[in-house]
C-alpha cells in the first residue's frame, strides 16, 4: 500500500505501475524523484557512474504521453531502473567500472536496454560496478572507479559484488528495479548483502548483446528486485523470445513441490546464517517436500576459475599486453589477470570437457526437485575496508555459486532474514537448466510466506 | 588422481615449498608471463607472479583428477558457416 513519498521510493515495480495508472504518480514524478535520490544517497553510497537525467526525463516524458493516449506498454510503462555499467547505451558513458573507459561511449543500445526501452522503462542511471565485473582479481572492496561499494544498510559494509551499485541502489530506495551481469556470484552476492532479490537465469536466457564480455560462456544478465514477482516481471521484459512466460507458472501451497537442502551448506556459515537458513527451510517445509542432496563431485570451483581466467584473458589480451591494466584502482587488478595470458590451451580445454560431464550429472541430481537451497553466501557483508579473506575465510564464496554459474543453471537469492551487524542474510534457490519458472515460483512461494522483503534501512526512512 | 611433478632438486634450496607442484614446473611457468609481461610489472608486483601461477597450477591438477574419454568433448560454439544456410 502507498502512503507517502518514502513508500514511493520502497514500492515495489507492481505498486508503481498501479500508482501511475491511477494518477497517484506519474513517470516523470518518478524518474525526478529516483534521480534526487541517485545523486545523494547514491553518490554517497558509490553506486552510481552516470545519472542519465536528461535521457531519463525524456524517456518519462514519452511514457507519460503515451499512457495519456491510451497506449500501454505494460507493467514496466513509465518506471524508472539502473542499468550496471557494462551494458552499453546509445550516448552515454559506459565504463565497465574502470577507469581507462571513465568517458567511452559505446554507441548502441545493449539488447537488454533496447528491450526495456521497448517495454517503457525510464534509465536514470548507469550503476557502479567493480572494474571489469570483477574479472581481474579483485580482493578486496575498493575495486572500481567510483570507489568501493558501500552498503545500503551499513555503508561501512561492502555492497558486494560485482554489481554492487545495482544491488545498493534497489535496497536503498533509489529504483525499482536495476539490472545486474553474473559471471561467478555477480548478481546473487550483492542482491543478498543488500537484502534484495537477484534473479541469474538460464545461461543463454538473456542476451549478451551490448553487454561487456568477461567469459562468453559464463556471463548472463538479470534482475535485482525488491520481489521475486518483480524479478519474474523485468526476466519477462528482457528474456529472449522464445515463446515462455517465466512468470506463467504459478506455484501454490497445495500444489507438488520439492526442495532438497544442500548437504553441508552451512558448515562454514556464520551462527546467524545457518539460524536464518534453518527457519526458512521450515517455511519451506509448510510449503511441499524437502529432501537434503549432495552435489555430484566435481571440481567445479576450479573449473569455473580456469574457464574465467581463459576468457578473460583472451578478452582483454590486447588491453593487458598495451599496459592498460596499471591505471586500474586495485592494486591487484593491475598484475593478477597477466598470468592467465600464458594458461595452457589444453588445461582450458579440459575445464570445458569436465563442464559437459558435470553438468550431466548436475542436472540428474537436480531433475527431481523444483529447487535446490543453500544459503547464499555463508557470511555477511564484511567490512568495506576489509580483504575478502579476511572474512570469507574458507568458505569463499556463494555456496551453489561455482556449480550453478559453472553450468549456467538459473537462481534466485530472496532476503531471509538479518545476520552480524544487522545485516542481511540470504537463502539462494537453484533448479536445472531452463527451469527458471519454476525455480521463481519456488522462491515466489517462499516469499509470499515472509516479510523480510518489506524491511527497508531505517536510515532511509525519512 | 592429480598429477605429481617431480621436484627439480636445484629448486628445492631456493623455492618454498608446495605440496602439488614441482619447482621446475613452476619456474618455466613464471618465466614464460614474465617473458611476455614481465615488462609491464614493477620490482615489486614480479614477485607476486609466483602464486597466482602456483594457483593455477592447483587448479589444472584438480581438474585431472576428474578421468574424461577422448570422446568427452567441450561443448562448442563453433559453427561452421556457409552464406546462404541459417
Amino acid at each position: 500500500m502507498i502512503g507517502d513519498d518514502n513508500d514511493l521510493a520502497f514500492a515495489t515495480v507492481s505498486e508503481l505501475a498501479s500508482a501511475i495508472r491511477s494518477g497517484r504518480t506519474t513517470p516523470t514524478r518518478l524518474a525526478m524523484d529516483a534521480i534526487g535520490r541517485l545523486e545523494t544517497e547514491g553518490r554517497q553510497l558509490n553506486a552510481v557512474v552516470t545519472v542519465t537525467r536528461d535521457h531519463a526525463l525524456t524517456q518519462a516524458r514519452t511514457a507519460e504521453s503515451e499512457l495519456a493516449a491510451g497506449q500501454d506498454r505494460g507493467p514496466l510503462h513509465g518506471i524508472p531502473y539502473g542499468a550496471k555499467d557494462l551494458l552499453a547505451t546509445k550516448g552515454i558513458p559506459t565504463t565497465w567500472g574502470a577507469e581507462p573507459y571513465r568517458q567511452r561511449i559505446i554507441n548502441v543500445d545493449a539488447d537488454v536496454v533496447a528491450r526495456l526501452q521497448s517495454a517503457g522503462a525510464v534509465l536514470v542511471a548507469k550503476l557502479a560496478s567493480v572494474e571489469f565485473a570483477g574479472g581481474f582479481g579483485y580482493e578486496q572492496p575498493n575495486a572500481a572507479l567510483t570507489g568501493p561499494g558501500r552498503n545500503a544498510w551499513n555503508p561501512q559494509r561492502w555492497a558486494g559484488g560485482s554489481s554492487s551499485g545495482s544491488g545498493a541502489a534497489v535496497a536503498a530506495g533509489l529504483v525499482p528495479f536495476a539490472i545486474g551481469t553474473e559471471t561467478w556470484g555477480s548478481i546473487t552476492t550483492p542482491a543478498c548483502f543488500n537484502g534484495v532479490v537477484g534473479l541469474r537465469p538460464t545461461y543463454g536466457r538473456v542476451s549478451r548483446r551490448g553487454a561487456m564480455a568477461l567469459s562468453w560462456s559464463m556471463d548472463k544478465i538479470g534482475p535485482i528486485t525488491r520481489t521475486v514477482d518483480d524479478g519474474a516481471m523485468v526476466l519477462d521484459a528482457i528474456i529472449e523470445t522464445d515463446g515462455e512466460d517465466p512468470t506463467q507458472h504459478p506455484m501454490s501451497r497445495n500444489s507438488d513441490v520439492r526442495f532438497a537442502v544442500l548437504h553441508g551448506s552451512t558448515a562454514s556459515a556464520q551462527p546467524a546464517v545457518i539460524s536464518n537458513f534453518e527457519n526458512a527451510v521450515s517455511v519451506l517445509r509448510s510449503i511441499g517436500n524437502v529432501d537434503t542432496i549432495a552435489l555430484p563431485e566435481f571440481p567445479y570451483a576450479a573449473a569455473a576459475s580456469i574457464i574465467i581466467l581463459a576468457e578473460s584473458a583472451s578478452a582483454f589480451e590486447s588491453f593487458l599486453d598495451a599496459g592498460g591494466a596499471a591505471e586500474l584502482t586495485a592494486s591487484e587488478d593491475r598484475y593478477s589477470l597477466l598470468p592467465a595470458l600464458t594458461l595452457p590451451a589444453v588445461d582450458y580445454l579440459r575445464a570445458v570437457r569436465m563442464r559437459r560431464v558435470a553438468g550431466r550429472a548436475l542436472d540428474d541430481s537436480l531433475a527431481p526437485y523444483d529447487a535446490v537451497v543453500a544459503p547464499t553466501v555463508p557470511v555477511v557483508a564484511g567490512p568495506i575496508d576489509a580483504t575478502f579473506g579476511s572474512y570469507f575465510g574458507s568458505s569463499a564464496g556463494p555456496t551453489l555459486g561455482a556449480a550453478g554459474n559453472l553450468c549456467g543453471l538459473p537462481s534466485v537469492t530472496v532476503p531471509n532474514g538479518f545476520g552480524e551487524h544487522g545485516l542481511p542474510t540470504g537463502i539462494e534457490f537453484m533448479g536445472r537448466a531452463f527451469s527458471d519458472d519454476r525455480v521463481i515460483a519456488a522462491a515466489r512461494a517462499y516469499q509470499s510466506l515472509t516479510d523480510w522483503h518489506t524491511k527497508h534501512p531505517d536510515r532511509l526512512r525519512r | 588422481m592429480p598429477s605429481k611433478r617431480t621436484p627439480a632438486p636445484e629448486e628445492n634450496a631456493t623455492t618454498p615449498a608446495t605440496d602439488h607442484h614441482d619447482y621446475a614446473a613452476i619456474d618455466a611457468r613464471v618465466r614464460s608471463v614474465l617473458a611476455r609481461s614481465g615488462h609491464l610489472l614493477g620490482p615489486s608486483t614480479r614477485d607476486l607472479i609466483r602464486p597466482l601461477v602456483e594457483r593455477h597450477l592447483s587448479l589444472a591438477d584438480e581438474l585431472r583428477a576428474i578421468p574424461l574419454d577422448t570422446a568427452d568433448e567441450p561443448d562448442s560454439t563453433f559453427t561452421p558457416f556457409r552464406s546462404d544456410a541459417n
